[in-house]
């Protein structure tokens, strides 16, 4: 297979592929999802080191699972985002016993130039402020407004309705702008 | 502005800023392992191997030649059906005929074996 020809593959029929040891199909899921799962695990953990556990151990899964893997019954990112969620929730719950205000540091952006300097602070401001929402509305939250995902799928991910998914990022979103509130000035939002 | 409409904006800005932050690329050394433990994980030709069908034996070769079992059934019974007619036509058309196995000596033979007296002939 050319290296560029998985690109239109859906990523069901690239795990078929990757099943009956396409070598290329393994490169190519393994460049295709790692960036996802790595990003959505930081940002639901606010640490890479254990984001990059976290997505390591969601795509052994994948690998282990894919031979029994049987299309048409689930999409593989609605899969993976899922053992990506119950993983972070175990990391969440055991971190809680030992540091109940444990906030990652924001990583130190030295040389760079005032605006990325103001983007990076609003990321962190951001990151900051989903650290302190529940789980639940977290993952909800961050599945939808940086992930793209739609409701439906959400609910799929997170194996709740579709009601409950709204009423779960309609709060979430309420509790971001009241954490944020008071940093409106500094993030460089002004009221005019 | 409402207040809410405010943070809606700041919100709807903040998530871009998130969605386009460089620092959510995964490591080159997570890349890495990822893919080690695919290939590791891998199928690979010989597991297929031991999935390859096995070569039929003579007899499943002989039974699939004349059409399978539900041939070998109807050879069965044609088979039953030609040793009954030869039993039933032979005392029309042979002189001391096949049925005298059954219906002539052989009661006799039942009959000793019943109540003995053959063993005690060939003994004596």
């Amino acid at each position: 297979m050319p290296f560029d020809a998985e690109k239109d593959i859906p990523d069901e029929a690239l795990l078929v592929l990757y099943a009956n040891g396409d070598a290329a199909a393994a490169r190519a899921l393994t460049l295709r999802l790692t960036p996802r799962v790595f990003g959505h695990a930081n940002r639901l953990l606010g640490d890479r080191a254990e984001a990059e556990d976290v997505a390591q151990e969601a795509l052994l899964r994948l690998w282990k699972i894919a031979p029994e893997w049987r299309q048409g019954e689930a999409q593989v990112t609605t899969w993976l985002y899922r053992v990506v969620a119950n993983l972070c929730t175990d990391r969440l719950r055991k971190r809680r016993g030992v540091a109940l205000d444990a906030v990652p540091e924001p990583e130190d952006g030295a040389a760079s130039p005032a605006e990325q300097m103001q983007e990076r602070a609003r990321v962190d401001a951001l990151q900051e402020a989903l650290g302190s929402l529940p789980d639940r509305q977290r993952q909800a939250v961050v599945l939808r407004h940086i992930e793209g995902f739609t409701n439906p799928e959400i609910a799929e991910v997170m194996e709740i309705s579709v009601e409950a998914v709204e009423s779960l990022t309609a709060r979430g979103k309420r509790a971001l702008a009241a954490a944020l509130a008071g940093r409106r000035e500094e993030l460089g939002y002004h009221d005019d | 502005m409402t207040e809410k409409d405010r943070d809606n904006t700041m919100l709807d800005d903040l998530f871009a800023a998130a969605r386009s932050d460089t620092r959510q690329a995964p490591p080159p050394d997570l890349l890495a392992r990822v893919l080690a433990d695919a290939e590791a994980e891998q199928p690979t030709a010989e597991a297929f191997d031991t999935t390859r069908v096995r070569r039929p034996g003579r007899w499943q070769q002989f039974v699939t030649v004349i059409g399978g079992w539900p041939s070998l059934t109807g050879l069965a019974a044609a088979t039953m059906a030609s040793v009954w007619i030869g039993f039933s036509a032979s005392t029309t058309m042979l002189p001391y005929g096949l049925s005298n196995l059954v219906t002539g000596d052989a009661e006799l033979y039942l009959t000793y074996l019943e109540t003995g007296e053959f063993i005690d002939d060939e003994d004596l």
